[in-house]
């Protein structure tokens, strides 16, 4: 029956980690290096960004927006590819974790998607005179805040978990061939309405303020990840609830 | 160091209320995420306990009757 | 029979089924018709206004008429069974979608598409942008259909589905809007229009080709 053949233990160690009481504790082990990271790097980003960073020569002082703005549109846009990886994995090997993740990670990027739509206004706000304007990023990134909140509604409305699963996956590849689409889409119609002059922030940055930059995207990444598995773990929870491993954590 | 003194820092060149307003937007957001997980998770902690609690309860209940109905049955032979 | 007498046959039966119940396609029509006529008593019936924002406020109205249809895509067949039977034949079943996204298309969007050009004389746009916005809708509308599907599918038999399904499925739809409007605004522009409308066409290709196999799967996962 047990036929331990080269294959079997490759295949075993592969899934051995996809296996939700595997996982589950080893993601709580990772947070808070995790955390920790996220909070050093992010120290450090500010430091070199707003202390030791000089002002812009056309935006003085308010640019320094840009280490907040940047960082958290970057991880809006990837986490919803990682979403949508995580999701043809759901589809083709049937890994319960993998949907699991999809749906962990759909929360946080909505949320930088919104943190990056708010510095974005506070930004526009000095540098175009009003809070809003329909620049190709702003609008596009308002679209991808829309899909991720229609990837949250859709997975939470479904009551059977492998229904919501499969679905979820489905809809996150639909929306990240979209993506692009809705990207350049935009683009051509802002370009064609205003010209594309606003949206231009001067290419050449200086190496204190790129520096900064890379780092507290590093941080954001950091962050995006503990949270991803601070969530994940939570659905594990839930999917899991009845079985022994679960209520053999001694929770309370 | 880029900046004289504290004043200076805080007003950032007249953008004071935009750089720290989208660091105050920034801070609520991380906030709002980390509380609503934290919720999440107590809840569904609270859940589990409670289901854990009423299969131990059961379970003691079904060992307890099982317990009684020995000792009845005992005490019958022992009536014989 | 064939594959290609299978997509035949569902296509005639859903026709054939939209025919019997006229009403709907009216209802549609009469929504499309009222939003457009709300547009000029909000902003004011000023000419000029009207003939800058009709190609926009046209489009919008129809992408929600139609919009309004897509529940309507699967949800007799779910109720009665019969979609489970659709399924279980021995036929691919992106080929039975796609014979439903075709009748679907032929009984709501091609009306709306035809009844264009009535609502473009009340906003006085010229003949060249009323036959722009007829082709652009001809063209555009599948892909409404197509990604509209996949959201129905998904949504299939769940609380407020239809709420759901507008806030899945418009955010997808605004390339569609913002060419097809576009493609109007060209002609008002004195361009021809033809960039904006072959790349509608492109996405509708692209999207009629991979919805009915995505839909199917989602509607897989409804039924099971």
């Amino acid at each position: 029956m047990t036929m331990d053949t080269p294959k079997n233990k490759v295949n075993w160690h592969l899934f051995h980690y996809a296996a939700p009481s595997t996982f589950y504790p080893l993601a709580g082990k990772a947070i808070p290096w995790l955390m920790t990271l996220a909070v050093v790097l992010a120290a450090i980003g500010l430091w070199i960004g707003m202390a030791v960073a000089p002002s812009d020569a056309q935006q003085g002082d308010g640019y320094r927006i840009i280490y907040l703005h940047v960082p958290s549109s970057w991880m809006a846009m990837f986490i919803y590819i990682v979403m949508a990886f995580w999701s043809v994995i759901h589809l083709v090997w049937k890994t319960r974790l993998s949907a699991l993740m999809a749906q962990a990670l759909a929360p946080t990027g909505a949320w930088m998607a919104l943190m990056s739509l708010v510095t974005g206004a506070l930004w526009g706000k000095p540098m175009w005179g009003t809070w809003w304007v329909w620049d190709a990023r702003l609008t596009s990134m308002l679209l991808l805040f829309f899909l991720y909140l229609g990837f949250i509604a859709l997975t939470r409305s479904i009551d059977d978990p492998d229904r919501s699963d499969q679905a979820g996956s489905l809809l996150a590849i639909v929306g990240v061939f979209n993506v692009p689409v809705i990207y350049f889409s935009v683009y051509w119609w802002n370009t064609l309405h205003q010209g594309a002059s606003v949206s231009s922030k001067g290419s050449s940055m200086a190496g204190v303020m790129l520096a900064a930059m890379l780092l507290m995207s590093l941080a954001a990444w950091m962050y995006s990840i503990a949270m991803t598995l601070r969530r994940v773990r939570v659905l594990i929870l839930q999917r899991e609830a009845s079985t022994r491993w679960v209520q053999e954590l001694n929770i309370l | 160091m880029y900046w004289n003194s504290w004043s200076e820092f805080i007003a950032m060149g007249g953008y004071g209320v935009y750089v720290w307003g989208s660091f105050i937007a920034c801070s609520v957001a991380i906030c709002m995420e980390g509380v609503l997980l934290a919720h999440a998770r107590r809840q569904t902690m609270r859940q589990i306990a409670r289901a854990s609690m009423l299969a131990n309860l059961a379970r003691s209940q079904v060992a307890g009757l099982q317990v009684a109905d020995q000792h009845k049955a005992s005490q019958q032979e022992g009536a014989q | 029979m064939g594959v290609l007498s299978f997509f035949a046959s569902v296509l005639e039966r859903d026709v054939l089924l939209a025919w019997r119940q006229r009403g709907d396609v009216l209802l549609g029509l009469m929504f499309f018709m009222l939003v457009a006529t709300l547009f000029p008593l909000a902003v004011g019936p000023e000419p000029n206004g009207l003939l800058r924002i009709g190609p926009g406020v046209l489009w919008v109205a129809a992408l929600l008429a139609n919009l309004l249809a897509l529940p309507r895509l699967f949800h007799g067949d779910w109720i009665d069974g019969s979609l489970e039977q659709l399924l279980l034949a021995p036929y691919p079943p992106s080929m039975m979608v796609a014979a439903k996204f075709a009748a679907h298309w032929l009984v709501t969007s091609l009306p709306l598409a035809l009844a264009a050009p009535l609502l473009a004389i009340q906003y006085g746009l010229p003949l060249a942008q009323c036959l722009m916005l007829v082709a652009s809708l001809l063209v555009g509308t599948p892909i409404i259909t197509a990604l509209g599907g996949i959201g129905a599918a998904l949504t299939l038999g769940l609380r407020q589905g239809e709420v759901l399904l507008a806030l899945l499925v418009l955010p997808l739809l605004a390339p569609v809007l913002i060419f097809g409007s576009g493609a109007v605004g060209a002609v008002a522009a004195g361009q021809s229009g033809m960039a904006e409308l072959s790349l509608l066409a492109a996405m509708a290709c692209t999207s009629v080709f991979f919805a009915p196999w995505l839909a199917a799967k989602a509607l897989r996962l409804a039924i099971e």
